[in-house]
């Protein structure tokens, strides 16, 4: 099915293919490769990985990077008044804060290894037995809550 | 496949010619826009990638395009193991294969190759990753201390 047709010169490679063994390193390649690689591991390992090199720490924090780790329906999630100017600062700042959503009855927040989602439920959305029976339960609000 | 189906031809960086299989070279999107948007005849030439390279790519493509079709009986997880297979080679072939799959636009060769180095990164220490890759630390020690500061829960019990 493949078949080589004609042959001609030897080994005048050029760009950047060829075996020219020793002198290709994976600092080398183009930055979105290595931002590729870099979103096949995790969000740990990419801020670990801006310590290796000037180069890792701009592929690291690079959107495309962080956009891997965020959850995929963020967008449709996060109110557009917040903003970031950067996703990894996005991804940091779910990790650290919860957010409202769902018009406040519901929080979002990352788990900050993983990128998993945490989601807290609002009181008043929870079914509780008897809870709208006062010899029971009782709402009471609590300001810093 | 019979003689009767399409064939483009490639020109690699080193001058090789190959005579491709339509089906096997449009795994390419890169050859594929450039076939439907040049005269059917001409030869493509993949300037970037040697011929050893575009022959190993072409046997990734001619498996995989071979089982997509059912002509060759090889089942998902042969297949993930043959994937497994294709990527053991030494770390330039490896990174080669990764730019010729970027140029190329071959995106499951791309994710295959970049998840295989990515596997050898994982869970790694940075020197560690200097020494597997040869990469050159190019931080002053203040900014190498500014990035391990910023950065600090990602190193926190990993003793570095």
């Amino acid at each position: 099915m493949k078949s080589e047709v004609s042959e001609m010169g030897s080994g005048v490679g050029g760009g950047g293919g060829g075996n020219k063994y020793g002198s290709l390193n994976l600092t080398d390649l183009p930055q979105d490769c290595i931002a590729t690689v870099i979103s096949f591991t995790s969000p740990r390992d990419a801020c670990r990985l801006s310590l290796v090199s000037t180069t890792f720490k701009s592929a690291s924090e690079s959107d495309a990077v962080w956009e891997s780790f965020l959850p995929s329906d963020h967008q449709a999630s996060i109110p557009s008044s917040l903003s970031f100017s950067s996703k990894k600062e996005l991804y940091l700042s779910l990790c650290e804060n919860h957010i409202l959503i769902d018009g406040g009855r519901k929080s979002l927040q990352l788990e900050r290894m993983s990128g998993k989602k945490v989601y807290m439920q609002s009181a008043r959305d929870l079914f509780i037995v008897w809870g709208d029976t006062p010899t029971y339960w009782r709402w009471t609000s609590i300001p810093e809550s | 496949m019979g003689s009767t189906s399409t064939k483009i031809k490639l020109r690699t960086s080193d001058q090789k010619v190959f005579e491709v299989e339509k089906a096997v070279a449009v795994q390419s999107q890169t050859i594929k826009y450039f076939y439907e948007n040049g005269s059917p005849d001409s030869v493509i030439h993949v300037h970037s990638v040697s011929g050893d390279i575009l022959s190993k790519i072409l046997d990734y493509c001619k498996k995989h395009v071979n089982s997509a079709a059912g002509k060759e009986d090889i089942s998902p997880e042969e297949l993930h193991e043959w994937d497994a297979n294709f990527v053991k080679v030494d770390q330039n072939t490896l990174f080669d294969l990764i730019l010729a799959a970027n140029f190329l636009k071959i995106e499951s060769l791309l994710d295959l190759t970049c998840q295989t180095v990515a596997n050898m990164i994982k869970g790694k220490r940075p020197e560690e990753i200097r020494t597997t890759f040869n990469i050159k630390n190019d931080y002053t020690i203040e900014a190498e201390e500014a990035v391990r500061r910023e950065n600090k829960w990602a190193f926190d019990m990993l003793g570095v």
